[in-house]
């Protein structure tokens, strides 16, 4: 215990020299922006700002690149909540319920409760590395391709429970998001799949680009078809910050939220996204209030936004204990230390005591930054509600266009925001919701990529999915989700939910 | 020299190559080519890099792209242009203006890509004039931290014992990691199960939590692993030890394949029909620029062996592989249309 003292004090003088302040004061800064626009990345942004931090000491190096990350989870949900629009993937479940209650005239709860949250998760998942990095790194290892196809397979049973409508409707979005994630180059055979010649579908449809797509231009196509006079005005801002109502709701979510983020951050591979959406589905399985969610639940806005920002975290967990990059990001992480000549791995910690326990105290410091940046940011941007919708649409459709090509500048990726929008634009009508089909698209490659790897290996055995303990549990409760499903007293009462939900 | 050959070699350029070389000479006849460039570079000079920011080729071209603008004396701007195996970026450069201001950092995937793929839209060979070679990359071959092997040739017996039981990850179908691996089970006579995966990381990922046997893969990617225990190096597939790796032994040396020899590099590329007085300013540039000692320390720090060669041995470097490739990729029927 006196060495975790003595660690965390000497983590705390070195975050708190002038220099390492600074430079983290300069990364949670350009995290929040990079979060804000839609598109342009935590992931391009390090890259570039890579040979800058050559000249730099590590420390100072990693405290910078590492303010960038999860600066952007808090970033990304502001423009969720207010227009609707992900500025990051990670955000896309928050826009679900955030923009609601924006629309009901409480966006200035929604955007504290998603900071509050956040800093909560940041809290919380940093004294997490502090206390039991290394055996959580050893969990993640255990998690082999058997293991990963089955949390996909539950987290796809889960996503039925995104929707608030039909889950008819629900499965088969989840369905379609699957189908479009399938198009581009088979990583197993190296063959395109579904590109039908076209050069512009051979590695698929991003991600960004498709949530920026189904949320935000559907959106403002639906907004658009009734005239200006008829349009229900978004309800006054009435207070800035969340009721004590609100805190009350939102505590237990932002709890749950920061345990499952900071696990699903471990593994490499899941990440931020699906700890998000699980967070989601978790608030609505346990809430008294299911009816709430798709009208603008605190809880899910609370429960993803503290996922998110935990996963983003505890994804530094593997990287610095096991030299082992659990997503694109750590991974050039990873490199900016090698760079430097520093070998993060099972003997980083002691190696460089300085650098790690520095950097991790520069976390909580971001952290409190981001909250004391963010949260009288939100009068500013409850202002942006006011702005007469035929200013703002321009607006929007500028960002999103600025957003999709920002991210691998092809021209080609805008003629697919532009149909994809409008082919959401139209499943809307028809009553179905984008959530599934982006949790979907974002699980249906990973369980293909598991499930064949997963065979590859065992030789074509399929009972290797419960022969290992961890991959067999999880199938269990998959199948305990799907039986409470479709269980008849539940669906008579869920049908009740939908009617009320209707009416 | 240089310039005759390529036009009189009857490669089939594309019609828009036709015509901006046609045009390109009309345009430079009335001036002396010279003084073109004795005035290069006058402009920034973008580095196209064919692969997604944060990948070893990126990081690469990053570290020289630093330290060559100094030289240059204007900046050198990277832009990423990932995208169809790093097909998009590489046909993109073989299409630009030849003027020396566009140009490309490819591994040995510039070799293999069109070979493999049918529509890469690039010749390895007669697409670009070389200009540099800035690193050497051994390829490794090596097995999760409890395979009961200890050497190359124990590896062998075992896979030799239990047919088509020893699982070994794959970085990337197709690539030069997979057809190294390929190109020794086929010499060797051997079975295995290839498992693919969408790139280094995940793959090591795998083989450092023992899920998969054994990984054929760029030294890069698993010094930091073999330093810490977590998996050991079996051999190195350079026809020499491999400086960064002084005591693993060669595949040459341990094992009857007594000529195996493959390398990887990093090399920088224009399209072809640059005037070849700005070839070799940039390669003189570039040469330096990856000779300078930060540089090749923060090379080496990567997993990369620094080199400074000039165009004639990465022309050799392709040529020599070529048809090893060819080989290997046909006989194992793993061809893209």
């Amino acid at each position: 215990m006196e060495d975790l003292f003595s660690n965390v004090a000497l983590g705390l003088t070195t975050a708190m020299s002038l220099t390492n302040l600074l430079y983290c004061f300069v990364g949670v800064l350009l995290g929040t922006a990079v979060g804000i626009l839609p598109g342009l990345g935590p992931l391009a942004t390090i890259a570039l700002l890579l040979p800058l931090t050559f000249g730099m000491s590590p420390t100072s190096a990693l405290i910078m690149l590492s303010g960038i990350f999860y600066g952007s989870q808090y970033g990304g949900s502001t423009t969720a909540i207010l227009i609707k629009l992900p500025g990051e993937a990670a955000a896309a479940v928050t826009a679900i319920d955030g923009h609601e209650m924006a629309r009901n005239g409480r966006a200035g709860a929604a955007l504290a409760t998603a900071a509050i949250g956040s800093f909560f998760a940041g809290t919380v998942a940093t004294l997490l590395i502090v206390l039991v990095a290394p055996p959580l790194a050893s969990f993640a290892l255990s998690f082999g391709p058997p293991e990963y196809f089955s949390l996909v397979v539950l987290g796809l049973i889960f996503s039925v429970t995104l929707a608030h409508g039909s889950p008819t409707k629900a499965l088969a979005m989840t369905f379609l998001g699957i189908l479009v994630g399938t198009i581009g180059r088979d990583i197993y055979t190296g063959e395109y799949r579904y590109t039908f010649g076209l050069s512009l579908l051979e590695d698929g449809v991003e991600l960004t680009g498709l949530a920026i797509a189904v949320f935000g231009l559907a959106e403002i196509l639906r907004n658009l078809e009734t005239p200006a006079e008829q349009r229900p005005v978004i309800a006054k801002v009435n207070s800035l910050f969340p009721t004590r109502q609100d805190i009350r709701r939102a505590g237990l979510p932002v709890v749950r939220g920061t345990f499952l983020g900071s696990i699903l951050g471990v593994l490499p591979g899941a990440g931020a996204i699906i700890a998000s959406f699980a967070s989601y589905s978790l608030e609505k399985r346990l809430s008294s209030r299911r009816e709430e969610f798709g009208h603008g639940a605190i809880e899910g806005v609370a429960g993803p936004e503290s996922a998110n920002n935990a996963a983003a975290q505890t994804s530094f967990i593997p990287m610095l204990t096991l030299g082992v990059p659990g997503n694109a990001i750590m991974a050039v992480m990873l490199g900016a230390l090698l760079i430097q000549g520093i070998t993060p791995g099972p003997t980083f910690i002691s190696a460089n005591p300085e650098l790690f326990w520095g950097v991790i105290a520069s976390m909580w410091l971001g952290n409190l930054m981001l909250l004391v940046l963010n949260l009288p940011l939100i009068g500013i941007w409850v202002k942006i509600l006011t702005i007469p919708y035929r200013h703002l649409v321009p607006i929007i459709l500028g960002v999103c266009t600025v957003g999709t090509y920002s991210i691998g500048l092809h021209a080609a990726d805008l003629y697919i925001m532009a149909a994809v929008g409008l082919i959401g634009y139209v499943l809307l009508r028809w009553g179905c919701e984008p959530a599934p089909l982006v949790l979907g698209f974002v699980l249906g490659p990973l369980m293909e990529e598991y499930l064949r790897r997963s065979l590859i290996i065992s030789r074509g055995d399929p009972t290797v999915f419960f022969q290992r303990p961890i991959s067999a549990v999880l199938l269990l409760l998959a199948l305990l989700a799907v039986v409470a499903m479709v269980s008849p007293r539940l669906r008579r009462k869920r049908a009740e939910i939908i009617v009320e939900g209707e009416s | 020299m240089t310039k005759i050959r390529k036009f009189t070699a009857g490669l089939p350029l594309s019609r828009r190559q036709a015509t901006g070389a046609m045009l390109a000479a009309a345009l430079a006849l009335p001036f002396a080519g010279i003084a073109h460039a004795q005035s290069f570079p006058e402009r920034p000079i973008r580095l196209v890099v064919p692969f997604a920011p944060g990948g070893t080729n990126d990081s690469v071209a990053r570290i020289i792209a630093e330290s060559a603008q100094g030289i240059l004396g204007v900046p050198v701007v990277i832009e990423n242009q990932p995208g169809g195996a790093s097909n998009t970026g590489t046909a993109h450069v073989a299409e630009a203006e030849p003027d020396g201001y566009t140009l490309l950092i490819q591994s040995d995937t510039l070799t293999t890509n069109p070979i493999v793929y049918s529509n890469a839209g690039y010749d390895a060979l007669t697409s670009f004039e070389p200009i540099a070679m800035v690193a050497r990359v051994p390829v490794v071959l090596a097995v999760r931290k409890d395979l009961e092997v200890e050497t190359i040739e124990d590896f062998v017996k075992l896979v030799r014992e239990r047919p088509g039981e020893i699982t070994v990850g794959t970085p990337s179908v197709g690539g030069g990691n997979h057809l190294t691996g390929l190109l020794f089970r086929d010499k060797m006579g051997l079975d295995w199960v290839d498992v693919p995966y969408p790139g280094a990381g995940p793959a090591v990922t795998d083989l450092v939590g023992g899920h998969v046997d054994a990984m054929w893969s760029m030294a890069a990617s698993l010094m930091a692993h073999q330093e810490s225990g977590a998996i050991r190096v079996l051999a190195v597939s350079t026809p020499e030890r491999s400086p960064l790796l002084p005591d693993v032994p060669t595949v040459a040396e341990t094992t009857e394949l007594k000529d195996f020899a493959v390398e990887n590099w990093q090399g920088i590329f224009a399209p072809a029909g640059t005037p070849r007085a700005v070839i070799e300013k940039l390669s003189e540039a570039i040469v330096a620029a990856a000779k300078d000692p930060v540089a090749q320390e923060r090379l080496q720090g990567l997993g990369m062996q620094p080199a400074g060669s000039g165009p004639d041995v990465l022309r050799a470097q392709i040529e020599s592989s070529l048809p090893r490739w060819k080989e290997v990729v046909e006989a194992n029927d793993i061809t893209v249309q």
